[in-house]
């Protein structure tokens, strides 16, 4: 426990790069080169197939999923002292300080608690795009499954929530390693297609969790973003931490066409004609200001963004910012205490 | 407009690969699955009207590189005021001094009228500017011997040398003088050529019928490195009544006499004008100096009269005889003509004989020394001609120098050694006389081979035959009465005075004139039957006759008879004409003269017309004499060598060169050769391309633009790169962050 909440950046990286030369070793005899590539690019992780093998892959040895409580209570992780309040258990009183400073003390500890995780992953029409090695919608397979895996590894409940337009999967949370195989069979069994209304399908979970829990949002949140920040307003109100996980393609972000073509709308039955050369600027303008809106959106609510995209490495960005996330909540835990 | 490679223009179709491309690549689209549509669509509905526009004017940018590319490679050559820069010119100003320009009419002369002109033009030139200015008369000659710019000082400078000229007795040579002015490089960085031609329009002047020069000149001024523009600055005066009396020519008894011989002299004096002219006095000078005066009547236009005259010259030399019409007219200078004639004690002969003393009682040489005054007694003929013979053998030639001789007789020509018929040959050719007299000692194949050479020879005519005359009273055996047309023959023809009618001949050799050649040869004497015995041609400079038979009276009684002597005198005074015409010259011909014994080492001078002294080129010959010579004679009038030992003037000769007299009558092109001229000219004809007094008119020439597209092109490439590269760097915007 205590390692995990001083997980360094420097011990999970060592840690993370030990396991990859292992696993790496077993999958250099399926014909992949080594040197060449890693085993955490998203192409490579593709390859693979198995959700299961790549949650493995990627989570064993890098993170051991530690959550505290909110709640002061009994545990060994001690929190701070506050004066004696009437009421307060006796047995919580700190005797040592007592004697030195002749005044009741009562110890507080934090509570470590099961975590209840909601993983949502977007499965709409516009998250098949992907023209870089693997679609967006692949992207978040992975990246839900090496959620999975890390969070269940921790011992927390970990669910499923595949929204889109034509798809609603729901696995409810449960704490159980053989969970993870039920969450990532629907995961493998889900096509992204169809029109986007990511919003209203958030509403319809917000009933389903009793429990504040975690909220993680893998999607590349096209769409209204007035839309989606009321939705996630509503988790925030509930007692949920939201993370969202944007996963968008590099086509997307810098548009690299050349030739006019015909745009086929993912969600749409439509196309349209374009010279990129005439649009990009504005589409670039456009996006920019998307993100922005986001970007504002997300921190306005105070849940946290993580934009993703499909050629970056999957075990990095995960890493990366659970290590931020870490800090975060190290530098909070020390304000605390002052 | 024209083009120097018009092939090159079917490439033109070129022009329609940009669009081509365009609608290729407007076919051939991709289908792109998308997933970020909502941003496309927004950015797609903004700014489509002007994405059309930019790609229009890419398109258009392109097509027009190709066709500057096209246009430029076909070199188009194109005439238009607006593609004249206003760069610097080099100026050729054509100046017709000739004699028509002295025209005066009420104190203003046309040669006024274009000094004023010429200095409106200065005027108007600016400081960048070249001129050259190109004496129009006697072929052009160039005043200037570089470009003077047309600075205020260059200016100046070139008013004080314009100053100094004046009309002259010449014809202007216009179109030999500006295919001058359009041949020289430029000296400078002008860039443009502008040719102003100051005239009065003589018809004279232009030599309208020279067609294929006026070609020549168009083809010239089009192919010129600069750009070169012919304006015409009209210089006549305002009509009026043409006043002009003319001394056309003179002509002269002979040109070469002993001294106190009388000459006759005859000048043909000639109303050009069209009113008549009034009573004239006309003066005869010798060396300035009056030695007689005759009146003439007025004369109706149009209308010619002879002024006779005789001179005696007591003392050898030779003088200039000038006749000189003394009355008012328009033109003044062609009021009096000169002739320079030739006064000596003797002029060698060279007599050539081989007959044998005592074959005949009077031989040939005897005979021709005897017709030209110089007998063995000599106090039986106190008077001798001023031909002096000189009596030598065939054998004797080897030592002569025919150069001292006026003329070679030959009274029966035998065999010659090769060197001496070439030096013969030689010395005919440089101006020399020779008198060929053929008999019984001719051999004929020799004299075929060598004498004639197929035409190659001196001799006009080859031998056939020899033909015997059995009855003298035939017509083969008789000389038939000569031609009055011929100089040579005119006194020969006079048969009431004179007795050739009764020559008979018994033996003479058949001549034919070689194929071909017969029209230029002249046949003084016939038989008659036909059969030509005298025949003359030119052979170089000089001239040669060939007689079918003998000088002495071996073939012919031709020696007892009167016109015998007549016969020598004559035809001695004609062939030897060419010596003497050396000092009667038509303009162009180069004056060629030896140091007079009492001047051998004199330094010779030579004064033009104009004034001007030059050094004379001397010229070794092969004789020893010093010869000089001088090329320059364009210029009518009297040229004159001063031979001057210190300041002293030891000797002098005078040269005079004859005027064209059609400079003398009043001829203003007509409407149609105006037109011709135009056309000529490259000008437009219509109301606008007359040619005006005191209007220039300027010939816009076709001025090659291929640089002009070569800049075109590169500005469409430039434009097309850079509003291309502007497009991208709008269109493509930045990489959206994710930071």
């Amino acid at each position: 426990m205590d390692g995990g909440v001083a997980l360094s950046p420097d011990s999970h990286k060592k840690s993370l790069r030990g396991t990859a030369q292992s696993d790496a070793t077993s999958i250099d005899s399926d014909g992949l080169n080594e040197n060449s590539v890693s085993i955490f690019d998203p192409q490579t992780l593709s390859k693979l197939g198995n959700l299961e093998l790549i949650a493995q892959t990627v989570v064993d040895g890098f993170l051991s999923g530690k959550h505290r409580s909110t709640h002061k209570g009994g545990c060994t992780d001690f929190s701070e002292l506050r004066p004696y309040a009437q009421g307060d258990d006796l047995r919580q009183l700190d005797w040592r300080h007592y004697a030195k400073s002749d005044r009741y003390y009562v110890r507080q500890f934090d509570d470590e608690t099961n975590l209840q995780a909601l993983i949502v992953a977007d499965a709409s029409g516009s998250m098949r795009f992907g023209m870089s090695p693997v679609s967006k919608w692949r992207y978040a397979q992975m990246a839900s499954s090496c959620l999975g895996h890390l969070l269940l590894r921790q011992r927390d409940s970990v669910g499923l929530a595949v929204v889109g337009n034509q798809t609603h999967e729901y696995v409810r949370p449960l704490p159980r390693a053989n969970h993870l195989a039920r969450v990532l069979n629907v995961l493998s069994n889900v096509d992204a297609s169809g029109e986007s209304n990511l919003a209203d399908s958030l509403v319809e979970l917000t009933g389903r969790l009793k429990r504040r829990g975690l909220v993680i949002l893998l999607s590349d949140c096209f769409g209204e973003v007035a839309q989606l920040k009321q939705v996630l307003e509503q988790f925030r109100v509930r007692g949920h931490d939201i993370l969202v996980m944007q996963i968008l393609a590099p086509e997307e972000l810098t548009f690299p066409f050349r030739r006019e073509a015909f745009f086929e709308d993912l969600e749409l039955p439509r196309q349209i004609q374009v010279n990129p050369n005439t649009v990009r600027k504005q589409y670039l303008k456009e996006f920019q200001q998307f993100l922005n809106d986001l970007h504002q959106a997300v921190v306005d609510i105070g849940a946290d963004l993580v934009t993703m995209t499909t050629d970056c490495d999957l075990g990095d960005s995960l890493a990366g910012y659970l290590h931020k996330r870490a800090s975060q909540k190290k530098t909070q835990a020390a304000r605390t205490r002052v | 407009m024209s083009f120097l490679n018009g092939l090159f223009l079917a490439a033109l179709p070129l022009v329609a690969v940009p669009v081509l491309i365009h609608l290729y690549r407007g076919r051939q689209r991709d289908v792109i699955p998308w997933g970020a549509m909502q941003f496309l669509t927004q950015a797609k509905t903004k700014g489509r009207s002007i994405e059309r526009l930019e790609e229009l004017l890419l398109l258009t940018l392109r097509m027009g590189a190709i066709v500057a590319l096209v246009l430029a490679l076909a070199q188009p050559l194109i005439r238009g005021a607006w593609w004249a820069t206003s760069d610097a010119s080099e100026v050729v100003l054509i100046v017709d001094n000739s004699l028509s320009m002295s025209r005066t009419v009420e104190d203003l002369s046309a040669w006024d009228l274009l000094n004023e002109n010429m200095n409106e033009v200065l005027a108007e030139l600016g400081g960048g500017d070249r001129v050259h200015v190109l004496l129009a008369s006697g072929g052009g000659e160039w005043l200037t011997a570089e470009g003077i710019p047309a600075d205020s000082g260059g200016k100046s400078r070139l008013e004080a040398i314009l100053d100094n000229v004046e009309p002259t007795l010449g014809k202007a040579e216009l179109l030999d003088c500006m295919q001058r002015a359009i041949q020289p490089e430029s000296e400078g960085k002008q860039r443009h050529r502008r040719i102003v031609v100051f005239t009065d329009n003589q018809a004279n002047s232009w030599q309208l019928d020279a067609q294929g020069a006026w070609r020549q000149l168009e083809e010239a001024r089009k192919n010129s490195a600069a750009p070169t523009a012919i304006e015409i600055v009209d210089c006549s005066l305002q009509e009026s009544k043409f006043n002009n009396l003319a001394v056309m020519q003179i002509e002269a008894s002979s040109k070469i006499v002993q001294p106190n011989d009388s000459i006759e002299l005859s000048a043909l004096v000639n109303n050009t004008g069209h009113v008549a002219s009034q009573n004239a006095t006309v003066q005869w000078l010798v060396d300035e100096n009056v030695v007689a005066t005759t009146n003439l009547k007025g004369l109706q236009s149009n209308q010619s009269a002879r002024v006779k005259t005789s001179v005696r010259l007591e003392h050898a030399g030779h003088y200039a005889i000038t006749c000189r019409a003394d009355l008012q007219d328009q033109i003044a200078l062609d009021q009096q003509s000169s002739v320079v004639v030739e006064v000596s004690d003797q002029l060698p002969v060279l007599l050539v004989h081989d007959s044998q003393p005592g074959e005949n009682a009077k031989s040939a040489n005897e005979l021709l020394m005897a017709a030209l005054g110089y007998h063995q007694d000599e106090n039986a003929q106190p008077w001798h001609s001023v031909y002096h013979p000189e009596s030598v053998t065939s054998d004797e030639l080897a030592d002569r120098t025919f150069a001292n001789y006026r003329c070679v007789i030959f009274t029966d020509l035998g065999e010659l050694e090769p060197d001496v018929l070439d030096r013969l040959s030689e010395f005919v050719a440089k101006g020399g006389a020779l008198w060929v007299a053929l008999g019984a000692r001719t051999d004929r194949v020799a004299f075929n081979r060598t004498w004639h050479d197929e035409g190659q020879g001196p001799s006009p005519v080859a031998i056939q035959i020899l033909r015997t005359v059995d009855d003298t009273n035939e017509p083969a055996g008789m000389i038939h009465p000569p031609s009055h047309e011929h100089p040579a023959t005119v006194h020969l023809a006079n048969t009431t005075q004179l007795d050739i009618d009764e020559a008979r001949l018994y033996e003479y050799w058949q001549l034919s004139p070689t194929q071909g050649e017969s029209s230029s040869v002249s046949v003084l004497v016939e038989s008659g039957d036909g059969s030509p015995l005298v025949v003359e041609n030119y052979f170089g400079r000089g001239r040669i006759l060939v007689q079918a038979f003998p000088l002495g009276l071996e073939w012919s009684n031709l020696p007892q008879l009167k016109s015998y002597v007549v016969m020598v005198h004559d035809w001695l005074d004609y062939l030897t004409a060419g010596s003497t015409a050396r000092y009667n010259l038509s303009p162009g011909h180069a004056i060629v003269a030896s140091s007079p014994a009492e001047a051998a080492f004199a330094t010779p001078e030579l004064v033009t017309p104009d004034g001007n002294e030059h050094s004379l080129i001397v010229e070794p010959t092969n004789d020893g004499h010093a010869r000089f010579q001088f090329s320059r004679t364009h210029q009518p009038g009297m040229y004159r060598i001063a031979f001057k030992s210190g300041n002293e003037t030891v000797a002098s000769l005078p040269f005079y060169v004859a005027r064209d007299t059609g400079e003398s009558s009043w001829q203003v092109i007509s409407e149609e050769e105006r037109e011709k001229l135009l056309s000529a000219l490259g000008l437009h004809t219509g109301a606008d391309s007359s040619v005006a007094p005191q209007q220039a008119q300027a010939i816009r020439p076709e001025e090659p633009i291929w640089e002009f597209l070569l800049l075109l092109l590169i500005v469409f490439l430039a434009s097309e790169l850079l509003l291309s590269n502007w497009l991208g760097r709008q269109r493509s915007g930045v990489a959206v962050s994710t930071t």
